[in-house]
């Protein structure tokens, strides 16, 4: 039967719907929160019928944006180690990855070492993507609720929820090129939940080596 | 270029009569703060949303061991350098060249920044209007050259109201004759180098600020110039390198597999 499988099952539901549920209340986090960030973007508010509603939308988003890694660990908990796993895992084909990438990044070839589960870029960006989260979430409750909380710890909030969102955004922006993209069949990984075992060869050559001593590809 | 005004408030020339925030309620047509009696002098315990003017009153025993009743007229401090308009993400605070920090209410979305981020805890958000709130020191009335309401009504002469400069000479000459009798006896808001850049609302006290409840030090947030002045340009700049690197990630892949992807289709194995 394996001879004839063309695709590797790469995420479980229960990833894939924590995944789009953080992308889905990012974005509405992200624009319901814009026009205070820079009144550039006060138009947004008639999207949301005013301040007011702008506000509500961000606060029921902050919710959900506190869902994903819950979700992870209740219906994938095997996927949710597995990340947890590479994320800690830092050798030195990962370290390369970062010499090499740019080359692919502007389409020149590449001389890219055999990668993890998750390469070195994704491990990066799960990273920041979590440093993000825990500011975002950090200086976020204590702005919803300034009055439980010392004064200097409210000024301070602010900024760092600046700097979370602000580098959250310019991370998103990479990862949604590079998926769309420079790397198109990623995305089926997180839409569908499997690859082509050509693809897993190609940019996880670790994890195909895996698979293969476990007999799951040929 | 505009006349700077000022406003002094003597405070050792203040009654306590009140009078002052009664005209404050009429003139802007304010609603009375009920306020249960606690067993002092005190009437709020803080300006909100309908008291813009108050008058703070605190027991000190001095280092004589005299008694004294003090009284201040608290309000917005119209800083040189406000941290509430720096704060605001909306362009509803400003400060004008005749001193005054203007707040344009059809600007505000009642985020709050501003309440956050004063150095005196001053504006107060009206929570049924999502507005913010503070004294503007009667803008309409002083754009027609009258006086503040409150100065207007003062009965003992304690808040006085002109161009800034004769307001500095009167609080200066003033401080001197005070000294006599009240050794720590300072100006409050005088000085533009302190670190709000001094304030248009100014006092002539009779002992250290922080006697009155009125900050030794009052400053800009530390916070409030990293956010504003490195944390929210680093956020565009690093939004808009990300950006142009996959514009340009972009172009080149196009030109440099230009050629590749024909020669793929025709040979039919594409390993995207």
């Amino acid at each position: 039967m394996s001879k004839n499988v063309k695709t590797v099952k790469r995420f479980n539901k229960g990833f894939i719907i924590a995944h789009w549920l953080n992308a889905f209340s990012f974005f509405m986090l992200y624009v319901s929160g814009l026009p205070l960030y820079t009144d550039w973007f006060d138009w947004l508010y008639i999207f949301f019928g005013g301040p007011e509603m702008a506000r509500l939308v961000h606060r029921i988003s902050a919710i959900c944006f506190l869902l994903p890694i819950p979700i992870m660990i209740i219906f994938d908990f095997a996927g949710f180690k597995n990340w947890m796993k590479n994320l800690f895992s830092w050798k030195k084909h990962d370290f390369e990855f970062f010499k090499e990438f740019p080359k692919e990044f502007f389409g020149r070839k590449s001389n890219m070492p055999k990668q993890d589960f998750f390469n070195a870029g994704e491990k990066l960006n799960s990273w920041l993507t979590i440093i993000c989260g825990i500011l975002l979430i950090g200086s976020g409750f204590i702005m919803w609720m300034p009055h439980a909380f010392p004064k200097f710890l409210v000024t301070w909030a602010y900024p760092m929820h600046n700097v979370g969102f602000g580098l959250a955004a310019a991370v998103v922006v990479g990862h949604i090129f590079l998926s769309v993209y420079l790397y198109r069949e990623s995305l089926r990984g997180i839409t569908d939940g499997d690859v082509s075992i050509e693809y897993a060869k190609d940019h996880h050559g670790r994890w195909y080596d895996e698979l293969k001593a476990q007999g799951k590809v040929d | 270029m505009a006349v700077e005004y000022a406003m002094l408030h003597d405070i050792s020339k203040c009654t306590g009569c009140r009078a002052c925030m009664v005209a404050c309620k009429q003139w802007k047509d304010l609603p009375a703060d009920p306020t249960p009696f606690v067993g002092e002098f005190q009437s709020h315990p803080d300006l909100s949303p309908t008291t813009l003017n108050l008058i703070r009153m605190t027991e000190t025993i001095d280092e004589q061991g005299n008694f004294r009743w003090d009284f201040l007229k608290f309000q917005c401090m119209h800083c040189g350098d406000p941290a509430c308009a720096k704060a605001c993400p909306e362009e509803a605070l400003i400060k004008k060249d005749n001193g005054v920090v203007s707040f344009i209410e059809e600007n505000c979305v009642g985020c709050g920044y501003c309440a956050q981020n004063c150095p005196f805890g001053v504006p107060k958000i009206d929570k049924e209007r999502n507005k913010s709130t503070k004294c503007n020191l009667c803008e309409d009335r002083i754009e027609h050259g009258m006086v503040p309401a409150c100065a207007k009504t003062c009965t003992a002469n304690a808040i006085l109201w002109g161009p800034r400069e004769e307001m500095v000479a009167i609080a200066k000459k003033r401080v001197e004759e005070l000294k006599k009798k009240y050794p720590h006896a300072q100006l409050y808001g005088v000085d533009k180098s302190d670190g709000v850049g001094g304030t248009t609302m100014m006092y002539v006290l009779t002992d250290k600020p922080s006697v009155f409840g009125l900050p030794d030090n009052p400053k800009v947030p530390v916070s409030l110039t990293i956010w504003k002045d490195i944390a929210q340009p680093g956020g565009k700049l690093l939004l808009g390198a990300t950006t142009m690197a996959v514009i340009g990630a972009l172009v080149s892949n196009t030109i440099l597999n230009r050629g590749k992807k024909e020669a793929q289709e025709e040979g039919g194995s594409n390993h995207e």
